[in-house]
């Protein structure tokens, strides 16, 4: 019976919940582009022609809130780092269509338990794009 | 299994079914012609060259958002795709030949996402990006 009062209760006040964060890369070494278009040092675009896709960006993680997603966990993502290390891999020189993705996970949608304050939201963040290089010369002549 | 504890995995269970269903939203603009920038570096080659002068253009502030709800209220919101956002950007940008001289610079994007649940349930995702439209001098 009493357990029976707790879901009810659960079913028609709880409220919000999820969690929400800032993704920056301040530090990349190279262009993050969410478009397909990027510079060369003379200000124009490097056209499709001049550059090969070299490898694809890829960058996961999840973010968490408490207090129906009023105090986050993680205000800022840094994805510099990871930038860094994939375009040096694949000796790329940009990052172009740059996706991000966020997505709401279960966690917080169990019933009953999400009425609590410390009961954790969360986010999936999924990052996706073309890490390309540009043809080398086309980067000797715009120099 | 322990039958006192039987309701708390059908709740969990409950739960990580509607975790499959969850909205999501994407923030690209994969139709514009312009850069968009979310590093500082905004050019491909020497990292250690200068910077293209630019001039700011103004302030940028797009949403976008994947709503869904079974509440019938007013909070069921339409989707935006990425071609809407990328318009929505274009407008901002110099016109002609000349969108490519333009750029934008984002300082980050901020994505949320939450879910809710009243007497039906609700979820939303949203996405802005901040930063600036400036075009190269």
């Amino acid at each position: 019976m009493r357990g029976g009062l707790i879901l009810l209760c659960g079913l028609v006040t709880s409220g919000c919940y999820g969690a929400s964060t800032d993704v920056v890369a301040p530090t990349a070494k190279v262009p993050v582009s969410l478009s397909r278009a990027v510079h060369d040092a003379n200000g124009s675009i490097v056209e499709l022609g001049e550059r090969e896709v070299v490898g694809t960006f890829s960058y996961d993680t999840t973010v968490w809130s408490l207090a129906y997603g009023a105090a986050d966990l993680h205000g800022t993502t840094d994805i510099s780092e990871a930038i860094n290390a994939q375009v040096g891999e694949q000796g790329g020189d940009a990052v172009t269509n740059l996706e991000i993705t966020g997505k709401a996970c279960g966690w917080g949608m169990v019933l009953g338990f999400n009425l609590l304050p410390l009961w954790p939201g969360c986010e999936y963040i999924e990052v996706r794009g073309d890490i390309i290089r540009v043809r080398r010369d086309r980067r000797e002549a715009a120099r | 299994m322990n039958t006192q504890s039987t309701p708390v995995f059908l709740l969990a269970g409950l739960g990580a079914l509607c975790a499959t269903g969850c909205r999501s939203t994407t923030v690209s603009y994969p139709f514009c012609p312009a850069p968009v920038y979310l590093s500082k570096v905004d050019h491909v080659g020497d990292p250690g060259s200068p910077s293209r002068e630019t001039e700011r253009l103004g302030a940028l502030e797009s949403r976008i958002l994947s709503s869904t709800s079974t509440v019938d209220d007013d909070t069921v919101e339409v989707e935006t795709t990425p071609g809407e956002l990328t318009a929505d950007l274009l407008r901002r940008l110099p016109v002609g030949d000349d969108v490519h001289r333009g750029e934008l610079k984002l300082q980050s994007v901020h994505m949320s996402a939450s879910a809710w649940l009243h007497v039906g349930t609700g979820q939303r995702a949203t996405g802005w990006t901040h930063g600036t439209v400036e075009v190269v001098k």
